[in-house]
């Protein structure tokens, strides 16, 4: 299950890349700018600020899923069966169904079309998501593939599954994002859902084969920004050990995705972080003896 | 440190009065030349118009005001006052409604007083009926070509060229900084000595020599004019700085462009007066400055190897010459300020490339004149960079980085491995397809050999799709237009709406070459361009005007307009009428006669549920390559009266918006009157939802060799995109990766919506604010409301 294949990535690994989005996370980080991966069977997003409440989908609805709420369409999701109809209706292209299975050779031929970008670049295939890792066949599948077709391959994981799995793809990858949102276990678990006890053996062999991984932390407000998170982080990653990182700003640009889901967002109402903060907190880092890189 | 210079002002401060100086001016109309011109012709009647040509000039040179700015270092002016519009009679006068329009029309606005006004209508134009050259080529046309030209939302409209004039072409002004006006003065000289009576051409022979001689002598006494204007104002200038700037202007100007220039301030001098009459010669816009950072270098590197020179002070007369290109502007009817808009002259100043030999030739002045226009950055000139795989990877990162820093577009890129080898393809030597300059926007041509009238007219192929849906009506007006090519009703196959429509353009293709081959014919009778024959390899040698075909190549460039529109509906129909068959042919006539009125779903099935070029989708990218290369087989056809060749090119400027008023509804879902495909080859506004890489596979995918006379690609990147050293690395790879895949032209456009909007409210805060409009760059708050939408609307390529 695909969310999205976007290309002309070019935050996600280097040069100019294709980006796998798959569908489907075991982690439920509050922050998420991707809400739309975290499930993984296909959803219908409508965007409300682009809907003219003409009301055209809910007549071309045979399910009788759409009704008119309080000045927004809402999807009553037991009743939808994601026949696109409503889609195909509506004037103003505010509905969209997130969520495709494609077969391996089938994202290939899409990823493969860049191809002259690569060359130029340097760049190629991330596999990211939701946790690519959480559908361990495809993404097996795509990076055997990826390297038939001598493309370069990168992927963003969060490590939340067996070592297994990892060991697995290991081979078949130049490039290797992990991210780590706290070693402190309480707080991890208050801001995922899950445990880092798993995440955290698996960095430690991962970093044993693969050196070369990279460590990118979400930086997150109220969740691991003060001083004492940061401290905290640090020791451990100096247990490892771990040099540098890369710091990923929060951001709120997933807001309109949780509305179109029609899920709440604790993070709605946060602001981004400002130049100074970033500073501040790059600078935290560094005094702990962290080298931040990239951010 | 100044060397060349005196100290005592920074190039900062020069630069930022100079321009301060020229954003301060009111475009207005000037009379002056248009008075000095008819008292010349009164004087003239019975001559040759090779004479009168030359003689009208003269008249203007030797009389007209001339000034000097304070702080210009590079001095001459175009008209009574600073960017004013100087009028040219002899080729079209401008109706009383024209002129009551132009003080307020929201385009272009020029100034004009009643008095003007007057002496205009009741003293300097009755003069003029049937003289002018718009006069005397209508005359030649026969009635059916002139029933086009007269129909409202006709497929082509070629006589808006009598009164523009040529304009777009390269030039050979390097030949004039080396050897100047005095080695054509002397060719003429000895041509005209040995033109013997019994020369089948004797007296037009013998009127283009002496023509010749008048110009090269009146060009000389104008020159003169500023060194004696410069001399008296040093005289009365207490400041001995300035009165030193002076005095180095007043002996530059003594030189050039009659002599050699001795330095590299003496070649910007030349450079500039050799252009700036051109453009005070003729009405066209587009006379294009070539390859600058080529022919310049050696005058850079003799003055700062000899010490005679700073880096710094060369790129302070660079910044000055730059700020002078944009004194140049023309009062155009209201018709042709739409189309093109922002007062653009487009003089295309090309950069970097390869020489002759197919070497890197970028140089120390290549980048320096990017820096330069970094500091200046008004539309003028229109400043396009070569790339060439041999070129450092920094020249493209230069530009992004401008771009990054500056905000805005500017800096067109053509691909020098798709370009020379479609020139040698369209049968240029080698060494002069290495030295290929572009014209006005996007036009490859060779360096000083040909007359190129790059932009002679602009073609709606979707017009022509119409018709092929319509029988040959317009969908706007219900008035019949084009061939009877059958009820498209009946139409069973994609073959036989592909051979309507082929039927249709091929028919207005003749016709489009019959009405300039006629509007050249006349030019050549009534308006030679003598001045230019002076500048083009051959003329002088043959005693034949360019305009009559004496320069070595001679081309007509002719765009068509809305191929992917063309493209995209071809899709659209193939798809959901034939292949699938969920809407009957007179469905979609119907629903195309009444403009989608009470059929969304069906509109929202066209637009959303057939592909759409600028996806990297090869079956809608076929259409579009299709749509292209058919008309361009068509030109290909047709006999250019000089004996030349008709180019076709793709591209549209920002013509795609009035163009597409004049379309009714499309099978792409487009809606009856909306602007077709900016540019000329950019996807259809908003449907390109792959990315900037899917457009450029798409784009790449078209039949560039049989496009002559260019492309235009606009790709518009937000500022997000273009921050860092590493974004301009991978704006430079994506661009190596378009390029590599055959791309010819991008245009790239850093800019957010949100400063636009805001320009729009609050147009004096946004001055400076430049904008490529589909090729060329313009001020944004100089805009028709309409472009300036349209710019908005263009999918801003985000990467979250």
């Amino acid at each position: 299950m695909i969310s999205n294949i976007q290309r002309f990535c070019i935050h996600d690994g280097s040069g100019i890349r294709t980006t796998v989005f798959f569908k489907g996370c075991p982690l439920r980080c509050a922050w998420c700018a991707n809400p739309e991966t975290q499930h993984t069977c296909a959803e219908l997003m409508i965007y409300h600020a682009r809907c003219g409440q003409c009301q055209t989908c809910i007549s071309a609805c045979p399910a009788h899923a759409l009704s008119l709420n309080g000045g927004n369409i809402q999807v009553d999701t037991s009743q939808c069966t994601l026949c696109k109809l409503c889609v195909k209706a509506c004037p103003n292209r505010a509905i969209s169904i997130k969520g495709e299975v494609l077969c391996a050779q089938e994202i290939l031929d899409i990823v493969r079309r860049d191809k002259p970008f690569y060359q130029t670049s340097g760049g190629g295939m991330t596999l990211s998501g939701g946790e690519p890792l959480y559908q361990p066949e495809l993404a097996l599948e795509l990076l055997v593939l990826a390297k038939k077709y001598n493309i370069h391959t990168c992927i963003e994981t969060s490590l939340a599954c067996s070592f297994s799995v990892v060991e697995k793809v290991l081979p078949f990858l130049d490039e290797i994002y992990f991210d780590l949102k706290h070693t402190n276990n309480t707080k991890h678990k208050a801001g995922t859902g899950i445990s880092n006890t798993q995440i955290l053996d698996n960095i430690e062999h991962l970093l044993k084969q693969r050196p070369d991984a990279r460590m990118r932390i979400p930086v997150i407000p109220g969740f691991n920004d003060t001083e004492k998170d940061i401290l905290e982080i640090c020791r451990a990653l100096k247990e490892f050990p771990i040099s540098s990182v890369e710091l990923m700003w929060f951001h709120n640009l997933g807001n309109p995705k949780y509305s179109a889901l029609a899920r709440e967002y604790p993070y709605t109402h946060i602001s981004p972080f400002s130049d100074i903060d970033k500073k501040k907190i790059k600078d935290n880092y560094q005094a702990n003896g962290i080298v931040v890189i990239h951010s | 440190m100044k060397k060349y210079l005196p100290d005592g002002i920074t190039r900062q401060e020069r630069t930022s009065v100079l321009n301060a100086d020229m954003r301060a001016s009111i475009p207005s109309i000037c009379l002056e030349r248009a008075r000095l011109v008819t008292k010349s012709y009164k004087k003239t009647e019975g001559e040759h118009y090779l004479l009168r040509r030359a003689k009208a000039l003269a008249n203007v040179l030797k009389n007209m005001t001339i000034f000097i700015r304070p702080e210009e270092i590079i001095v001459g002016n175009h008209a009574s006052k600073q960017r004013f519009a100087p009028l040219y009679p002899e080729t079209g006068v401008l109706s009383k409604k024209e002129l009551d329009l132009m003080p307020i029309r929201e385009v272009d606005t020029l100034q004009i007083t009643e008095e003007e006004k007057k002496e205009l209508l009741e003293e300097i134009y009755p003069w003029w009926k049937h003289k002018t050259l718009e006069d005397l080529t209508w005359d030649r046309f026969p009635a059916d070509l002139k029933e086009i030209a007269t129909s409202p939302n006709a497929v082509f409209n070629a006589l808006s060229r009598t009164r523009s004039g040529y304009g777009h072409y390269l030039p050979d002004i390097a030949k004039v900084i080396n050897n100047g006006f005095q080695a054509i003065e002397a060719k003429a000289q000895k041509k005209l000595e040995c033109l013997s009576c019994q020369d089948e051409d004797f007296t037009y022979k013998s009127a283009f020599y002496n023509a010749a001689l008048i110009i090269c002598e009146a060009v000389h006494t104008f020159s003169s004019r500023y060194a004696a204007l410069a001399g008296t104002l040093a005289e009365n200038t207490a400041d001995p700085r300035r009165k030193k700037e002076l005095k180095l202007i007043a002996a530059a100007c003594t030189q050039v462009p009659y002599h050699p220039a001795r330095n590299f301030h003496e070649a910007l001098q030349s450079y500039w007066f050799t252009l700036l009459i051109d453009y005070i010669f003729q009405n066209g816009s587009a006379i294009s400055c070539g390859r600058f950072d080529q022919y310049m270098y050696p005058y850079y590197l003799k003055d700062t190897d000899s010490g005679l020179l700073t880096k710094d002070e060369a790129q302070e007369m660079i910044e000055a010459l730059w700020v002078k290109h944009n004194d140049v502007i023309k009062a155009c009817t209201y018709n042709s300020a739409r189309n093109n808009g922002g007062f653009s002259t487009s003089a295309h100043l090309t950069l970097g490339g390869v020489d002759k030999d197919g070497h890197d030739a970028c140089n120390e002045l290549t980048f320096l004149c990017l820096e330069a226009d970094r500091n200046v950055f008004n539309c003028e000139p229109n400043i396009g960079v070569r790339i060439n795989k041999k070129n450092p990877e920094e020249l493209p990162q230069k530009v992004f980085e401008i771009l990054g820093t500056v905000g805005g577009g500017k800096y067109p890129l053509f691909n020098d491995d798709v370009i020379i080898p479609t020139l040698v393809k369209d049968g240029l030597p080698l060494e002069e397809a290495r030295n290929y300059g572009i014209v006005g926007c996007v036009e490859p041509n060779p360096y000083g050999n040909s007359l190129s009238i790059s932009n002679a007219c602009y073609f709606n192929l979707a017009k022509c799709l119409e018709f092929a849906l319509t029988n040959g009506y317009c969908l706007l007006t219900n008035k019949k237009m084009g061939l009877s090519t059958g009820d498209a009703s009946s139409f069973t196959s994609m073959t036989e709406v592909k051979e309507a429509y082929e039927k249709q353009v091929s028919y207005f293709v003749e016709k489009m070459a019959d009405s300039l081959n006629i509007i050249e014919e006349s030019i050549a009778d009534y308006t030679p361009h003598i001045y230019c024959s002076l500048l083009l390899d051959d003329c002088m040698e043959r005693g034949l005007d360019s305009s009559a075909g004496g320069s070595r190549y001679n081309y007509c460039g002719v765009q068509g307009v809305g191929a992917p529109d063309v493209g995209d509906a071809l899709m659209a129909i193939d798809k959901l009428v034939f292949h699938e068959k969920r809407l009957s042919m007179s469905d979609l006539l119907h629903i195309l006669h009444s403009d989608f009125k009470d059929a969304v779903s069906e509109q929202n099935m066209l637009l959303y549920e057939a592909p759409k070029y600028g996806n990297d989708i090869d079956e809608v990218d076929r259409y579009v390559r299709y749509a292209g290369e058919q008309y361009c087989l068509e030109v290909a056809k047709q006999k250019e009266w000089r004996g030349g060749k008709f180019r076709p090119g793709l591209y549209c400027v920002s013509a795609n918006t009035p163009i597409g008023r004049q379309v009714g509804a499309m099978a792409n879902g487009r809606k009856s009157g909306m602007p077709l495909a900016d540019g000329g080859i950019s996807p259809r506004q908003g449907v390109d939802e792959n990315g900037p890489t899917a457009v450029f596979l798409s784009a790449a995918k078209l039949n560039l060799d049989l496009v002559t006379n260019g492309v235009d690609l606009n790709m518009k990147i937000l500022p997000s995109l273009a921050k860092t050293q590493e974004d301009y690395q991978k704006l430079t790879q994506m661009l190596r990766g378009y390029f590599a895949a055959g791309g010819m032209h991008v245009q790239f456009n850093i800019i957010s919506d949100d400063i636009l909007k805001e320009a729009q409210k609050f147009p004096d805060a946004h001055r400076n604010l430049v904008v490529r409009v589909a090729g060329y760059s313009a001020f944004f708050v100089d805009l028709d409301v309409d472009i300036q939408n349209e710019i908005i609307s263009r999918t801003a390529m985000q990467a979250l």
